[in-house]
Parts: C-alpha cells; structure tokens; sequence
C-alpha cells in the first residue's frame, strides 16, 4: 500500500491503481428504532468509488440502497462508520458546513427529477448556481453550455410540466452537473420514465461520465439501467453482496453478468422464505 | 370514539392555526364589547335628553355596523374553514378508505367545527367583557363627563347578540363543511396533494400591459377624486371608487407577470443566491390570489380611511367645543336666505326685519312676556357683506398674496366681499362672553378671525398699512387682531372679517344693504338646562308654526328671520361629546375587525402557502441551500404578501385622506397628520404582528419539515 501513495492521481483512468478514491465509505452501519425493535438498515458496508468512476449500486427493495445513498448525501446519518469524500470525513460536519459540502461538492438527480415547478428549465439549472454564490455575470453561459451538453437547450424556456419525463430528468442532470461536483448522486433516474427516454437518459449519464468526466454513484434495481456503469456494487440486507466490473464486456455483455447476479439474488431470497 | 378524534384532530390543527383562532377570539370580544356600549349608559349620570339621544344614535350605529362586521367575520371563518379542510382531504380520504362511513366523517368535522366554535366564543367572550370595561372610561373620557360608580356591566343583550351572530355563522360552516364533504369523490380526497397550481405565471406581454393599464386607471381615479372632491357623493365619486377596484384588481392580476418580466432583465439581482425562487414563489402565489390580495387591499384600505379621517374628526370635536360654547346660547337667523328673493314668503320676512330695525331682541321681548325673567344678558351681532362698493374675498387675496390652502372653500370664499360687523356689536359680545372691549379710530378697521383656515389672511388684512374698499370709502388697517367667535355652534364659523366703526354700518344701512347673519347671543339667569327648557318654550311662543313649518321636527318655525337656528352651549357640548363618541367607536369597531380580518387571512395563506411548498424547500435544501439563505426567502415571501396589499392600500389611503383633509377638515381648522400617524402606529402594531406571527409560524413548519439535518 505504501507505493500507492507515490503514484500521481490518475483523473479518468477507470479503477487506476494507486489513484485517492473520491469517495471512501468505512465500515458504515445505520440503524432505526428504538431498543424493543431495532431495525439493521446497514450492517457494516465499505467500497471506494475512483475519480472518473460510474458505479452502480443494486439490491432488492429494502436492501438499504437508498439510505446508503442518503448517508453519502448527508441527508441522513450514519450510526456509525465513517464517509470520506475527497479526504474530508463528511460525517462529522456540522450543519452549516454540510449545506455547503451539498452545494459545492454534490450533485442530485432524483427520481422524480425534484425540478422546481415554478421555475422555468433554465431558472431551475441556474439556481444551482445562485446558490453556491456564482459570479452574475458568467451564470447565463454556464448553463446555456452544460444544458447544451445535455440536449435540453430547447426547453430551457419551458415549465416543468411543459416538458417530458424524460427532459425533466436531463434537466435535473444539468442542474446536478452545472456546480462541477466531485460526486453525482443518481437515485432510480430512470425509475419514472418509459423505456425510450430510461435510455435517452442513461446515455447522458454515461456521457456525463465520459465526455465531461463526472463521478457518478447511481443506486437502481433495474438491470438494464445498471448496466450502464463502469461497476455494480450489489447490496443486500444492508452488506454488499457482490461486486461485478464491466472490465473490457460489451454492454450487452456486461448486462448478462448483472442479470446472473440478480437472478442469483432473487432465487436466493426465494429459498431463504 | 369519534369524539376522541374529534378532539385530537382539533389540538392538532390548533397549533398550525393559532394565527384564525386567535382572530376569531378578538372578533368575538370587538363584536360583544362594542354591543354592549348601549349597557354603558347605566354607568353615567346622562342629564341632558341629548346626551341619551347620542348615546342611543351610537349604540344603534354600532348595531347596524355589526351586520357588516358579522358579514366580514363570517366570510373570515368560511374561508378559514374551507381552507383548513381542503388541506386535510387527504386525511378524510384515508379515513373512507378505511370504512368510515360519510356520516362519521362529516359527524367528527361538525364535531370539530363546534370544539373550535365554543373555545372561540367562550374565549372571545371572556375577552370581550374585559374589553367593555375598558370601553366604558373610554366613553367616559370621550363624553367628558364623570363617570359616577364604576361597576362590572354585563350586556345580555350584546351577549345574546354576539352568541346568535356566531352561533349563526358556525352553523352555515357546519352546513358548508357536510356538503363540500358529501360532495368528494374518494379518488379526489386522496389525490388531493398532488393537484398542481394552474398558472405560475401569466405572459410577459400580459403582464406588462395589465400593469400599464392598472397604473393608469388608478392615476385616472385618483386625478378624478382630487378633482371632484370628497364633500358629496356623486356620479364622480362612484367614479373614482369604480376606477380604483378595478385598478387594483388589474394591480394584482398584472403585478406579478410584470416584476417576473423586469426582474429578469437584471442578472445581477435575479441571479443572485434564492432571488429566483423567492420572485417565482411570490410571483404564482399573487398570480393565484390575486382575487383574495385585492380584496385585502381594498379592506385595508377602508379600514386605513376609517382610522385616520375617524381620528381626525374627533379633533375636531374635542377642539372646537371649548371656542364654540362661549354663551348659554345663541340664535341665529341667516338673513341671506331671503335677501334676493323677489318671492311672497322672503318679501314678508324681510318686510319684518326692517320693521324691527333687524333686532331680534326686540322682536323676541315684544313677543314673550318673561323674556326677561330667565335672560340675563344679550348681544347681537349683525354681519355684513356690503353688495356694493366693497372687495372681494378674491381681490384681497390677490392684492395680499395669502391665500387660504388653493381648495373648495378658497374658491367659494372668493367671489363673496369682505364680511363686517359693526364696533358697539361687537364690544357688546365681548362683554357678554367676559372679554374686555375693543378701540377702533375713525377710519380705520380691526380683524376678527377664529377660524385657523383663515389666519394667515387675517393676519395680512390686519397688517401695517393695509387698506380696503368697504361701502364706496376706504378704511386702513388699525393693526389690531382678535380671535373672537360671535356665536356658540359646534363649528365656530367667523373667519377674516372686520370690525368697522360704527358710523361705517350706519353709512351701509342708509346705502340699503341688510344684514348678511344676524346672532344674538344670550345668557341665562337660571342654569343651562333650565334655562334652554325655558328658550325652548319661548320660541314656540314667538314663532307659532304655520304649516309645513314645523317639519323639521322643532316645535318653533324657523325662517330666515328672525331665527333660523338655534344651538344652545349644552346642546353643542353633548352633541360633540356623543359625535366623539360615535366616531371614536366606529372608527375602532370597523377599522379593528377589518384589519385583524385582512392580516388573519393573509397569514392562513402564507402559512398554507408554507406547507404546500414543503417539497421546494427540501429540493432547495438538497441542491445545497443553507437554513440562513432559506430563512430571508422566507421573511422577504412573508413580508411583500404582506406589505403589498398594505402599500397599494396606504395608497389609497393617502389620496382619499388627503383630499378629506382638503376638502372637510382643513376647513374645520384640523391637521389630518397627527390623526394618519395614530393610524399609521396602530395599522403597524397590529398588521406588524401578523406578519412576524406568520413568519415564526411558517419558519417552524419548514424547520419541522425538513429536519435538523436537511436543513443545518
């Protein structure tokens, strides 16, 4: 381990050796209730996610993907464990430095896209920026550029509820993009949209992650959608399960791998009953 | 069970709604209190038949307001309610969902309605006989008389009233309640958080020309009410009136679109931190109440006129009382009214006059024998306004370049000629009200003035040097200044008039002019209620009615001369205390509950308004928001709710009181700006705290929402 630190940082290099993890998730455990019934949300998950990294988290409904998620957005806590991300232990930030730790490092693409409704796609894209205290000036052509990026140009003007399912959550992936976080959070980005937009907007994702080189940690229970990542990480009754890395696979290929996992996981589940 | 329900549902909204109930309980104590004025009457030794007459007016003025106030407060209740159950269908879906049967349901809202309704009243009640004490030394100051044992009254009849009123107004919710119930279909119950505003925001171009023409109609209605005037109520009062609500509404309809459109146009202040969200916050809560927001205004502004013109006319009251009520009484006969009158009734009057030499003391002793027996002393004082050979009010000022404010009453005051009354008159009148007598050399004038509207003229016609035309010759100012009313009236009226020697008036007597007003002043022998009992008497002697005379309700006939009125000191003392009185209480009863009304309903939207936006908060706390940068959205969102009706409503406010101001009070000698302070103060303590309520209020239910970790 010691050499790692000798070796520069690799930005892009997926899974480079050596590279510091954008974000290191230490042995964190969540658990609900009260002493008579305690729930284990998450017993004791820990993985790394690289610089340049599009990981994909998968489990059955109630496998603790999401809280997992909520706990590197620091919108909830971990009750124990510890959070790094880019170095700097998020657990212990108190409550102004997490806003700000939000706004300056994170970026959220939601299921249901969380646009909102009474501002306009480009209003809802700048506000992003507005609140992290950007320059006036240079706030128009920011958005304008990542929203071209994205495809959304043309309904910048347009109302939430004017746009499609599937240009909302390409908005909201500008507005998680525009900030250049270290990290985008996707939860289920797919989830509310039919097949032909799921993939409009996983192709973005992958795009995000390649052309503008953005970090992604998506949480998803759908196969085809996972498939898009680099590596899935499979969770289930709150530990990670299984690891699966697309390596040098096709996509289809790399979607078969999944399928084998998840057909493995449900059968297991099945004979556990 | 369902009572157990009942009652935890309503502890559970009492807490988000403490801001309704709370209005209700103050509209309930303003409702009894003000009913129970009449009760008050007990507590005071009313001598004169006056004062109790007044008294009675103001009660029954107060009764007849209260239908109004019923009106506003039951719209309040309605409205609050309608509110508070559209946010809980959900709940009453679930509640069907789970097998309830549409009876139970509508039994625990009725069940609730009436919880809240008897707290209200109960509290509201209790309040409203604390209040009505206080009232009653208000009356007392007010009345300026004594109060003579203070002892807890209780109105029953106010108490009935106020227990009808409401218990009406309860009912008709219940009733709206069951039927808005019965009428929801399940899917709808339950679907209900997810329905989606209509229009945030209306077009651009709209919005620019909505806000053009609303500014335009209200500069219109204000040229047209600065232009007619507030002294009648005509075709071009309604005028403006319409103009006014009609801009408004466009106000709001427009406003919104508009600073959507403007503010956009400016990056440095649009992008900047939540700007963006807070103007669209805004922006779709006036574009979808913008009814309600005009309807706010327009209260508001009502109840802003009613306070600061209510205020000022009390001025009025309480300072003309002591100059007006110099003597016992006075007569005075307006001899005007028949001067240019070629008809058979003003001939005949005139015909009298000049048979008496214009002396109403003479007549009056001719025709009552004991006259003499309760008048102990008299004066009369006749005034002029010679037709021929004398200035004009208008040349004067002109020649002078003292005006008295450029409004109605200069105008009026302007084509008439310079007014007068002889010296031995008006030294006689001094003598009567206990003042020494005055000098005058031959040829020369002094200035009576006690009316403030005028001083200023006065002043420069009694100024060094000054001379004026009177009766073809010229007389200069002595220099000398007085302030001596000449009769006792509620208003003292004698402004810039001169006091000429004697031989002037004589010279104008043989020119043929006639007296303009004649006044005689008296003073009794015995004390004033006895002695007005006896001048009452007196007058029906001497002026039998004949005919269509007596219409006016008093028992003497009244003609241009020799009486035309008559207004006795303790008339004018009680009548002014008792117009005090009604104003004061009016202007608080109406102005009170229109404010709380206005400021309650705002905050119930706002609060809701909160609420519904829960989900924004938590997406603008998730993008990165800080609870510090959230918070003064939230207070700016608060505050222009607030403060936009108010402004547009201050407004108004503003143009109306000015124009009163210029119209009625500046003649009456009363400056409006203390009276729209007092106002102002109040309007800002209660409307003040409705809104910091209300920000409190909705910071909590954000802070409850998004939790401590969301939000920092």
């Amino acid at each position: 381990m010691a050499e790692t630190f000798a070796t520069p940082c690799a930005e892009t290099a997926l899974g480079a050796q050596g590279a510091h993890p954008i974000l290191s998730v230490r042995q964190i455990e969540k658990v609900y209730g009260s002493r008579d019934s305690i729930t284990h949300a998450i017993n004791d998950i820990s993985f790394d996610v690289m610089p340049g990294e599009f990981v994909g988290i998968m489990g059955p409904s109630g496998s603790g993907k999401t809280t997992l998620l909520n706990c590197v957005a620091t919108i909830d806590t971990a009750t124990s464990g510890h959070i790094l991300v880019d170095g700097r232990d998020i657990t212990t930030l108190r409550s102004r430095a997490l806003a700000r730790f939000r706004r300056d490092d994170l970026g959220f693409i939601f299921q249901d896209s969380n646009l909102l409704d009474t501002l306009t796609g480009f209003e809802n894209i700048a506000l992003a920026l507005t609140i992290k205290g950007e320059r006036t000036s240079s706030v128009r052509a920011k958005v304008e550029q990542v929203a071209a990026v994205l495809g959304v140009s043309e309904v910048l003007g347009k109302y939430p509820r004017q746009m499609s399912g599937g240009q909302r959550q390409r908005v909201a992936a500008a507005r998680a993009m525009v900030t250049d976080p270290k990290l985008v959070l996707a939860d289920e980005p797919t989830g509310s949209l039919d097949s032909r937009s799921a993939s409009v907007m996983l192709d973005t994702l992958s795009m995000m992650n390649k052309r503008l080189g953005a970090t992604i940690m998506m949480v998803t229970h759908d196969s085809f959608a996972a498939s898009f990542a680099n590596r899935i990480l499979f969770i289930k009754d709150g530990a990670v399960f299984n690891e699966v890395l697309k390596g040098g696979l096709s996509r289809a290929e790399f979607f078969n791998r999944i399928m084998e996992v998840v057909t493995f996981l449900g059968g297991d589940v099945r004979d556990a009953c | 069970m369902l009572a157990r329900l009942a009652i935890r549902n309503v502890r559970r909204s009492m807490r988000d709604y403490a801001v309704y109930f709370v209005t209700l309980v103050f509209g309930v104590a303003a409702f009894y209190a003000f009913n129970s004025v009449k009760s008050q009457s007990v507590l005071f030794d009313l001598q004169g038949v006056a004062s109790e007459d007044t008294f009675n007016l103001t009660a029954q003025f107060l009764q007849m307001f209260s239908v109004l106030i019923a009106c506003v407060l039951g719209f309040l209740v309605i409205y609050a309610n309608r509110f508070l159950i559209r946010r809980r269908k959900r709940e009453f879906g679930t509640c069907l969902l789970l097998g309830m049967r549409p009876a139970q349901v509508s039994a625990i809202v009725l069940m609730e309605t009436a919880c809240v309704g008897t707290a209200s009243l109960a509290t509201g009640l209790a309040l409203g006989l604390a209040l009505s004490q206080g009232l009653s030394f208000l009356t007392a100051g007010l009345f300026s008389i004594p109060m003579q044992k203070y002892r807890f009254v209780v109105s029953g009849e106010a108490f009935v009233q106020t227990l009808l009123c409401f218990l009406l107004i309860f009912v008709v919710v219940a009733l709206f309640n069951t039927l808005s119930l019965r009428r929801c279909k399940l899917v709808d119950l339950l679907s209900a958080a997810a329905r989606v505003e209509r229009s945030p925001v209306r077009g651009p171009l709209t919005g620019l020309v909505g806000f053009i023409v609303a500014a335009g109609l209200l500069a219109w209605a204000y040229v047209t009410l600065f232009e007619s005037g507030l002294t009648e109520f005509g075709a071009e009062f309604w005028k403006a009136t319409a103009l006014m609500v009609v801009g408004t509404f466009l106000l709001f309809w427009s406003a919104a679109g508009f600073v959507v459109v403007v503010l956009e146009r400016v990056p440095g202040a649009y992008f900047r931190g939540l700007a963006m969200f807070t103007t669209r916050q805004v922006a779709s809560r006036v574009n979808t109440a913008f009814l309600s927001l005009s309807t706010v205004c327009v209260m508001l502004f009502f109840s802003l006129a009613v306070f600061s013109t209510g205020a000022g006319f009390v001025q009025v009251f309480s300072d003309g009382i002591e100059k007006g009520t110099l003597f016992d009484a006075s007569l005075t006969a307006n001899a005007y009214l028949a001067a240019d009158d070629e008809g058979e009734k003003a001939v005949s009057v005139r015909e009298r006059g000049e048979a008496y030499d214009w002396d109403v003391l003479r007549f009056l002793r001719d025709s009552v024998p004991n006259w003499d027996e309760f008048v102990e002393g008299a004066a009369q004082a006749d005034l002029y306004q010679p037709r021929e050979g004398t200035e004009t009010y208008g040349e004067l000022m002109g020649r002078l370049g003292v005006g008295l404010d450029g409004g109605l009453q200069e105008e009026a005051l302007s084509s008439q000629t310079v007014g007068m009354v002889g010296l031995s008159q008006f030294n006689a009148v001094r003598a009567l009200a206990g003042r020494e007598p005055i000098d005058l050399s031959s040829g020369t004038y002094a200035v009576n003035n006690a009316v403030a509207l005028s001083e200023d003229l006065s002043r420069a016609m009694a100024g060094e040097g000054v001379e004026i035309k009177v009766g073809g010759r010229m007389l200069s100012a002595s220099g000398l200044y007085v302030e001596q009313p000449l009769s006792t009236s509620m208003f003292v009226t004698d402004g810039a008039m001169l006091v000429v020697p004697d031989e002037v008036v004589e010279a104008l007597r043989a020119a043929g002019e006639t007296p303009y007003v004649c006044y005689l002043d008296l003073s009794y022998r015995t004390d004033r209620a006895e002695g007005d009992r006896l001048l009452e008497e007196a007058l029906a002697r001497a002026l039998p009615i004949e005919g269509q005379e007596g219409a006016s309700g008093l028992d003497h006939a009244t003609s241009p001369w020799p009486v035309t009125i008559v207004s006795t000191a303790n008339e004018t003392i009680e009548q002014s205390g008792g117009m005090r009185m009604m104003i004061t209480y009016l202007a608080l009863y109406i102005g009170f509950v229109f404010l709380i009304t206005t400021a309650a309903l705002l905050a119930i939207q706002q609060l809701s308004e909160t609420s519904d936006s829960f989900s924004r908060y938590r997406t603008i706390a998730e993008i990165g928001c800080d609870r510090r940068m959230m918070f003064r959205s939230l207070l700016i969102q608060v505050a222009v709710y607030f403060l936009a009706p108010l402004s547009l409503a201050a407004c108004h406010t503003a143009c109306a009181v000015s124009v009163i101001g210029r119209d009625v009070l500046d003649q009456l000698g009363v400056s409006v700006s203390e009276a729209v302070f007092a106002a102002a103060a109040f309007t800002i303590l209660v409307y003040g705290g409705y809104l910091l309520v209300t920000y409190f209020a909705s910071r909590g239910l954000v802070r409850a929402s998004l939790g401590k970790r969301l939000l920092g």
